[in-house]
């Protein structure tokens, strides 16, 4: 057989030379060696079907050129080879070290999911310079992989990201449909890191570009000269700092600006590998998605959704009061893109701005690196990220200062159709499928309500304290044709989307004009989209708290405010009370042996988790786990998580706790080899929504 | 059934370096009518000689035949009935 000849060492030398590659060079090779697979695996062979599976991927058949490119060698040979090898005596062990679970159990059935499985023993071994499994013989071999987890990726190679180590376990799976299904999604799961792992200081090698893990004076590839590195690292002092809102250039050893006294708006970008906040699957959130390019999805989505190019909705000589024709054109982009999930920017004109979310998570800044880019320099360049979990789209702060939900503050909040985040200047909706035709659900979260008292009767409650009241505190919005809105404390939305709870038929406003939110001292009404909402008196409303009696022009309608039992009535006691939480808190493994395994735990009732059968969550196959590890209590918004005495212990986020902790909603618990993800117990919420 | 270093394969592939490989040898030849490199997988002995295995060794091959060049495969240019003709072809070969 007559092949193309390769000059240069296969990663079989290059491993037993190097021991380790550098993540960045790792993810290099690994991509190119995806690209190669998944030719091979989709190319069209006549008489044959589609596709060459390779079956035996091992670093002896990947050779690396002088220039530094990859190849893959010995295809679909491997059967044969395996059958040489039963001949060949010692050599067996070495023949099945990188072979799937499957491919052990019977040759025959093996699909591309067994190429990815030895592509990821590949990768292991060369992150952390071991296989994923090593024995002594054959048998010892084959029980490992077919039953044990190996070990840990960030053990052995501490300071690795975690994100890269979770697409190497999930193509490491023991179930096939566990792993990814082809080379083209694996591809696209490290599509990110070669971006984030640019900026490490890896020595280089001039010549073909090598990114060595250590310093060294000749490249192991192409015997050329190593550089980079820790000369990249000096920079001039002076180019460090940062910029302020105001514009004053800052060293950065201060944290606030001199000029504006501001303080520095947030971190950078680079920092987002060390405090990245959820080591959870790759595919349920890529920590790499935050890099990379939002304006150009943005300006495509432009493309799509306004025909026209950006700016094609913004009707800047539209004036208040008058029907303008960007609203009517808002509206109807607003109904395009409520087929999906999405991020509206609400602009000042009734303009909408739509980011469409179809990947896994999302950022949000002033950056150009963000994938959503919002040009208000109010906000940080990175400022919040929106993330794709089991229970719907999570809204987390990057920032010190939080933003705003429905007109409450919060630092993380899982987004329901129809919220309004407020952060910076900039108002922003999460806009999903219309709703059916059915009554809006519920808005969920805890909501003050404000009552008045009859006698503050106290009655102890299972998960919190409540006090009984006669008459609720309420605000009623009536409309020109007499329909009325009744709020106790969840907000109501105006607009003429569907999915606002005061829906007006008026040209002239916006798909989501204002809304009503409670503050302490009594409802407000928040207008987010341009000056439609006015006073009696022709005064623009931006936030105003609303009194009994206020007349609203909202777009041409005038609409009636009453509230019954007026808070600041004087010597009127009135009292709020903070509804117990009626949702359950609930935890699903995210990564690890019982992947997607929820667990929802009820008021009062700690439950155990462990390794051993009696417990309440057992995950049996995770060899990490002590036999009775924690013990869980459900608290208001989170779970108080305490140990039992075990013997790895366990980590919230990546902050290790000793005893006890408590881990919030959207927080990650890791416990042995299994992550969980803190939610809310969602399953008839979804149900709802969706 | 080995060539050594300075055999000629074929009439015009000299044998540059050889390499033990898991399946049999790996030369690295100069072709003399192009002056390009080319590398050669051989069968072991021991296969060579069962007619199932060099079937499918040719089928298997066959399949990699097929796969156009792409930047990131070894591309495998012919397989001129390998088994065969290379150990038929004793012209020039010498005991390894």
């Amino acid at each position: 057989m007559i092949l193309e000849c390769v000059d240069g060492p296969s990663l079989d030398s290059l491993l037993r030379a190097e021991k380790k590659l550098s993540p960045l060079q790792v993810v290099r090779y690994a991509r190119q060696f995806c690209a190669a697979m998944h030719y091979a695996h989709t190319k069209v062979i006549p008489n044959r079907g589609v596709g060459i599976l390779h079956r035996d991927i091992k670093p002896g058949n990947i050779l690396i050129t002088r220039d530094n490119r990859l190849k893959v060698t010995d295809f679909g040979l491997a059967k044969l080879e395996g059958e040489a090898r039963i001949t060949g005596e010692g050599q067996f062990v070495g023949t099945i070290m990188y072979s799937s679970p499957e491919q052990l159990r019977s040759a025959a059935t093996v699909g591309r999911p067994s190429d990815v499985y030895s592509f990821g023993a590949v990768m292991y071994q060369m992150l952390s310079g071991k296989a994923p499994f090593t024995a002594n013989n054959p048998a010892e071999l084959y029980r490992l992989i077919q039953q044990v987890e190996p070990l840990p990726l960030e053990e052995l190679c501490p300071g690795l990201d975690l994100a890269l180590a979770g697409v190497v376990v999930r193509c490491l799976r023991k179930e096939v449909t566990d792993r990814y299904g082809d080379f083209s999604e694996l591809e696209k799961a490290l599509g990110g890191f070669e971006m984030s792992l640019r900026d490490s200081k890896h020595p280089t090698c001039t010549h073909c570009g090598y990114a060595a893990l250590h310093q060294q004076p000749k490249c192991p590839v192409c015997g050329g000269q190593m550089g980079g590195g820790a000369a990249r690292a000096e920079q001039p002092a002076a180019a460090k700092g940062w910029t302020c809102v105001c514009g004053a250039r800052v060293p950065s050893q201060q944290k606030t600006c001199p000029q504006c006294g501001r303080a520095r708006a947030g971190s950078t970008l680079d920092k987002l590998g060390d405090d990245a906040p959820l080591p959870v699957d790759a595919d349920l959130i890529q920590i790499s998605d935050m890099h990379g390019g939002g304006a150009a999805q943005a300006a495509q989505l432009h493309e799509t959704l306004l025909p026209g190019g950006p700016g094609a909705m913004a009707s800047p000589d539209s004036t208040p009061g008058e029907p303008g024709s960007g609203q009517e054109a808002a509206g109807q982009a607003w109904d395009s893109v409520a087929d999906q999930n999405s991020i509206v920017e609400l602009g000042s004109a009734g303009r909408v701005t739509a980011w469409q979310l179809d990947r896994a998570s999302y950022t949000i800044g002033r950056s150009d690196r963000m994938r959503i880019r919002l040009k208000d320099p109010t906000i940080a360049t990175y400022q919040m990220l929106v993330a794709r979990l089991p229970c719907g789209w999570l809204a987390m702060n990057r920032q010190s200062g939080p933003f705003e939900v429905n007109g409450r503050k919060t630092d993380q909040r899982l987004l329901h159709t129809g919220d309004v985040i407020h952060v910076g200047a900039t108002w922003l909706a999460f806009a999903g499928p219309p709703p059916s035709s059915d009554p809006l659900p519920p808005i969920p979260g805890n909501w003050v309500s404000r009552m008045e008292p009859r006698k503050a009767t106290v009655k102890g409650g299972g998960s919190g304290t409540r006090v009984e009241f006669q008459r609720p505190v309420t605000c009623t919005i009536e409309l020109p044709g007499g329909a009325k809105y009744v709020t106790h404390g969840e907000p109501l939305r105006i607009g003429t989307s569907s999915l606002c709870e005061i829906r007006m038929h008026d040209a002239s406003i916006a798909p989501l004009q204002a809304f009503i939110a409670w503050q302490s001292d009594g409802p407000h009404i928040f207008n987010v989209t341009g000056s439609q909402v006015r006073l009696s008196d022709g005064q623009v409303v931006t936030d105003h708290l609303l009194m009994h009696g206020d007349k609203l022009l909202v777009g041409s309608a005038t609409v009636r405010v009453q509230i019954a039992g007026d808070p600041l009535a004087p010597g009127r006691q009135v009292a709020t009370a903070e509804h117990a939480n009626p949702r359950r808190m609930a935890m699903t493994v995210v990564a690890g042996p019982q992947k997607g395994h929820t667990a929802t735990l009820q008021t009062g009732q700690p439950m155990i988790l462990g390794r051993h059968s009696d417990c309440d969550m057992s995950i049996a196959t995770d060899p990490y786990m002590s036999r009775r590890h924690l013990q869980l209590t459900s608290a208001e918004g989170a779970v108080e998580v305490n140990d039992l005495g075990s013997r790895h212990g366990f980590a919230i986020g990546q902050t290790t706790v000793s005893g006890t902790g408590t881990a919030r909603l959207g927080d990650v618990l890791h416990v042995g080899q299994t992550y969980f993800l803190i939610h809310f117990d969602l399953s008839s919420d979804l149900t709802a929504t969706r | 059934m080995a060539f050594t270093v300075g055999d000629l394969i074929d009439g015009h592939y000299r044998v540059e370096r050889r390499f033990a490989g898991g399946m049999g040898y790996v030369y690295i030849v100069r072709d003399e009518m192009v002056g390009k490199r080319f590398a050669i997988k051989q069968l072991a002995e021991l296969q060579a000689t069962n007619k199932t295995l060099q079937e499918r060794f040719r089928r298997e091959a066959a399949a990699w035949l097929l796969l156009e060049h792409h930047p990131h495969i070894v591309q495998a240019h012919s397989y001129p009935s390998a088994a065969r003709r290379v150990t038929v072809d004793t012209g020039m070969r010498r005991r390894a």
